[in-house]
Parts: C-alpha cells; sequence; structure tokens
C-alpha cells in the first residue's frame, strides 16, 4: 500500500542535495531536519517525515481551538434565537453568491451532458468513426429536443394549471412564477431557493405551490431572491380539511425510516373519510380574526390514501399523499396576499 | 504560512462550498450527495495541522451556512472540530504518500459532519423526526464522498504546494 500516492514534483533543488552539496537518495531526501524525531526512533527518522509544518505552541492552539468553538456556540445561540431562520448578512450574502451559485449550476449541466457523451462514444469503438460522429451528434441532438420538449411540457403543464387552478376569494390574491434556483436536499433539510424576490411582490409567509398543489411557504426574502420551506419539512403544519367532509385538523409530517409520510391528525372521531377524498388547506382563523392560517382557504394539498379507524383513539389520523412531486420541483407559484402587498 | 499561502487556502475553501451548494448538491444518489468541502477541509488540516484545520473547517462551516442560507453555526461547530481533530492527526504523520490517512480523514469528516451537525441542530432545536434516517444517509453520504477523498487530498495537497503554503513533498522545509 506504501507509496500508492504520487509524489509531488520536487519544487527546489536543494531538496535533493545533501548537507555537503552532494545529491541525495530519494529515501534520504524525505527527511526534515527542522521538525521533531518521528516516532519510533532512528528507524522512523530513517523513512523521513515528509509533513514538514510548524505546529503551534500549546497555549496558542489551544486558545485558536477555543477561541473558535466559542464563537461557533455564539453563532449557534445568535442564529436559533430567530428560530434558525437567515440574519440580515446571510441574506445580503446569500444575494450576492445566488447568481454564482445559478451560474455554476447551469454550467454544470452541459458538463454532465458532455460526459455521458464522452462515456458513448468511447464504448463505441468497434463502430466506424464517422458513424460515432454522427451518432453522438443525433444523440446530442436527441438529448438537447428531449431537454427542450420537457422544458415545454412543464411549462404548458404551468400555464394549464395557471388557467385553471382557482379557490375560494382569489381575487385577494396574486400569483407570481418563480424557477427554482438552489435545492438543499436530503432527509434533514427540506428547502429551496428560488429566483424571486420581495421586489417581485413576494412576501414572508406566501404559499407556494407547484402545478398540482402545495408544496410549502416563503420563509425570507431578499430583493431577487426567497428560500422556501417544503411542507415535507417536520417543522411545518399546515392547517387542513377534507372536501366534502367536516373533517379537519393539522397537517404534518412524519419521517417513517426515513421516509416521510403526510398525516392529518386531530380529526374527531365523527368526521366522514374515506380513502381518495382530497385534502385543501382550511384557512381556519378563529372567530375574533387573532389567529388566522397562512394558507388561504381552498389550497390542494393531497389524496386520501389511509384512514385510521381505531375507536380507543380521540381522533382519527389520515394518511395523505401529496398531488406535488417533491423530487422535481423546477418551477413553482407563489400565491401573495395583494392586502398584505399593499400595506 | 505566508499571507498569500493563507489567501489561497481560504478561497480554495470559499470555492469548495460554492462547488457544494450548486454542482454537489445536485448530484443526488438517493437520498445522498458527495460533501466536497468536508474532504477539502480534511486534507488541508491533514496537510497543515490543527490550528488551520479548525479555522478552515470553521470558515467552511460559515460558509456553506451563508451560501445556502441555513442556520449559521453548528456547521461551523463542527468544522472546528473535525479540523481541529484530523489536524492533530496529521501532525502525529509521518509520511504523506501513503493512501490510508487521507482516505480515513475523508471518511472520518464526511461521517462527523454528517452526524455530528444534525446532533447539534437536535440539541439545539429537538424535533424527533430530523434524527430519522440520518444513520442510512450519513453512511451513503460517506461512501460517495470517500470515493473522493484521495483526488480532493491530492488536489488540494497541489494547489497548496503551489501556493507555497506547505513544503513539496521532499524537501524538508517548514513552510
Amino acid at each position: 500500500m506504501r507509496s500508492m500516492l504520487p509524489r509531488t514534483p520536487r519544487r527546489s533543488k536543494r531538496a535533493n542535495v545533501s548537507a555537503t552539496g552532494g545529491p541525495v537518495a530519494p529515501e534520504a531526501s524525505y527527511v526534515d531536519r527542522r521538525s521533531r524525531p518521528a516516532r519510533g526512533g532512528a528507524g522512523a527518522r530513517a523513512r523521513g517525515t515528509v509533513f514538514p509544518r510548524r505546529r503551534a505552541a500549546v497555549p496558542v492552539r489551544r486558545a485558536a481551538f477555543a477561541g473558535l468553538i466559542i464563537v461557533s456556540m455564539a453563532l449557534i445561540t445568535a442564529s436559533y434565537q430567530g428560530e434558525g431562520e437567515p440574519s440580515g448578512v446571510q441574506l445580503a450574502v446569500l444575494e450576492v453568491v445566488s447568481p454564482i451559485e445559478r451560474g455554476m449550476s447551469r454550467a454544470w449541466d452541459p458538463i454532465a451532458g458532455a460526459w455521458d457523451w464522452t462515456g458513448r462514444l468511447f464504448s463505441a469503438t468497434s463502430e466506424n468513426p464517422e458513424l460515432k460522429a454522427e451518432n453522438a451528434d443525433l444523440r446530442e441532438q436527441l438529448r438537447f429536443s428531449k431537454e427542450q420538449a420537457d422544458d415545454n411540457e412543464r411549462l404548458r403543464r404551468a400555464l394549464a394549471f395557471d388557467e385553471t387552478f382557482t379557490f375560494p376569494n382569489e381575487s385577494a390574491y396574486d400569483r407570481i412564477w418563480a424557477s427554482v434556483t438552489v435545492r438543499q436536499p436530503g432527509a434533514v433539510e427540506r428547502s429551496l431557493v428560488i429566483d424571486r424576490g420581495s421586489s417581485d411582490g413576494v412576501q414572508v409567509n406566501d404559499p407556494v405551490m407547484v402545478p398540482g398543489g402545495l408544496i410549502g411557504r416563503v420563509m425570507s426574502v431578499t430583493p431577487d431572491y426567497a428560500r422556501v420551506g417544503l411542507i415535507l419539512d417536520d417543522t411545518q403544519a399546515v392547517s387542513a380539511a377534507v372536501t366534502g367532509s367536516e373533517a379537519w385538523g393539522v397537517l404534518k409530517t412524519v419521517s417513517t425510516e426515513g421516509t416521510p409520510t403526510m398525516q392529518l391528525r386531530f380529526v374527531k372521531q365523527s368526521a366522514e373519510v374515506a380513502k381518495d377524498d382530497q385534502v385543501v388547506t382550511s384557512g381556519f382563523a378563529s372567530k375574533n380574526g387573532e389567529l388566522r392560517s397562512i394558507y388561504p382557504k381552498g389550497l390542494p394539498i393531497g389524496i386520501v390514501t389511509n384512514v385510521g379507524n381505531d375507536p380507543a383513539d380521540l381522533h382519527k389520523t389520515v394518511q395523505v399523499t401529496p398531488f406535488a412531486d417533491f423530487d422535481r420541483i423546477d418551477e413553482v407559484m407563489i400565491v401573495t396576499s395583494k392586502r398584505r402587498s399593499s400595506e | 504560512m505566508s499571507f498569500s499561502a493563507r489567501i489561497t487556502s481560504v478561497l480554495l475553501v470559499l470555492f469548495a462550498a460554492l462547488l457544494q451548494v450548486s454542482v454537489a448538491y445536485r448530484i443526488e444518489v438517493g437520498d445522498a450527495y458527495p460533501d466536497v468541502l468536508i474532504l477539502v477541509v480534511a486534507a488541508i488540516a491533514l496537510l497543515t495541522g490543527s490550528v488551520s484545520g479548525a479555522a478552515h473547517g470553521f470558515l467552511a462551516g460559515v460558509a456553506i451556512a451563508l451560501f445556502a442560507a441555513l442556520p449559521l453555526g453548528p456547521h461551523a461547530l463542527v468544522g472546528t472540530l473535525v479540523g481541529y481533530t484530523i489536524g492533530r492527526v496529521g501532525e502525529a504523520l509521518i509520511t504523506d504518500d501513503h493512501p490510508a490517512p487521507p482516505l480515513l480523514a475523508g471518511v472520518f469528516a464526511t461521517l462527523a459532519m454528517q452526524v455530528g451537525r444534525p446532533l447539534v441542530e437536535f440539541l439545539v432545536s429537538p424535533a424527533p423526526a430530523r434524527v430519522d434516517g440520518l444513520l442510512g444517509q450519513a453512511a451513503l453520504v460517506t461512501v460517495i464522498s470517500s470515493m473522493l477523498a484521495l483526488p480532493v487530498f491530492l488536489l488540494v495537497r497541489r494547489v497548496l504546494v503551489a501556493a507555497n503554503a506547505i513544503a513539496p513533498l521532499g524537501s524538508g522545509e517548514a513552510a
């Protein structure tokens, strides 16, 4: 296993010259005379020390380490005082780096395509070179056409959704379409960044949808970008109701063995809920108007797939499958309140 | 380390953070993705020592939180611990022409970040579902990242040597 890594080319002639001026053997040139003796005594020293670095004095090292830990703790404290929401500085930095991130993301797509193309080209070594080139060219064209067809299909769906989708009291709301610029995958965070911000009328807590259904709400905004928290995140909750029924409750996502599942909780036992019933936002508001759901009434969320009917339970737990495909979110629609905009 | 060498290593970390947010997060294999940033931190720590490792780990944590609009702190805390620990191990190493230390450092760093950060977040803001499926995802990310550990280490070493941040292998000089 030893010497598997390529050795960095020597940059200094001095490295190959012994103290007496004569050339030294490669192994001997690894010895760092200024560093401490290697563990293992003379034998280890003969092999040489090749991490020639200055080691910080113990008090300096400990002070630096402790200082960084304290600053990290302070950052955590400051950050979570605002419920983990990005600070003004973070939003300002995001505003600056988002275009760079978007540029790098776009730059990556052709690289991935070129990599596939190269792989295919090399695999067809037995074919005539002209045919190979033509084949690759056709594949590239096909890939491009398929991408365009996918884009067209996606935009067509979005347009059809925009034209046909209605919900109660929709005249009080505007619709803003946006593209996703940054995704945060994984089981822990569930958020994404979109290319519309406060200068487009996007506001914090605006509901966000895709053609099909609700996906989350705006958590924070900058003039040109916004961060969307998805309802798949276990910290999110939506006041929801079952259409054609008096059943309503709180929609939460729970993770079972890493797989997120949506549940409508606290549905009273007497409420009638059946499989395939549609679940929408309830638009809950208290009588005095002090408590009000941030989601307007009637936004589609998903479909009932299972109803827990244990009479011993105080409430029913209804399993819901979302309409939205959370694995592929490219364009989103923000539903923003005209009243709040005018305020 | 000279001032220009420090600037180079800082820029390296910032570039890795940008690469992580804009490219690496998009390379999804199941629910996992390669964690290039922590591999860069591990390589720098292994090559330059504990104080530098801790500082670069902290910087990487702050950078990824800023670039991806995540809560500040958890990444920085775990990054600092990872950088310091690997730096201490690196200070005790005899040779860097063996593939085991960079590979093990990459595996340790990825695993520590994947498990440590959610745990810190869990301790700060308890939400039981946040740790569900954590180990499976951490293992997958670690496997993917470990495949990149050696190339990333070699690349970082090359950059640091070019910037005179570390002495070239075999020169016997402290940078």
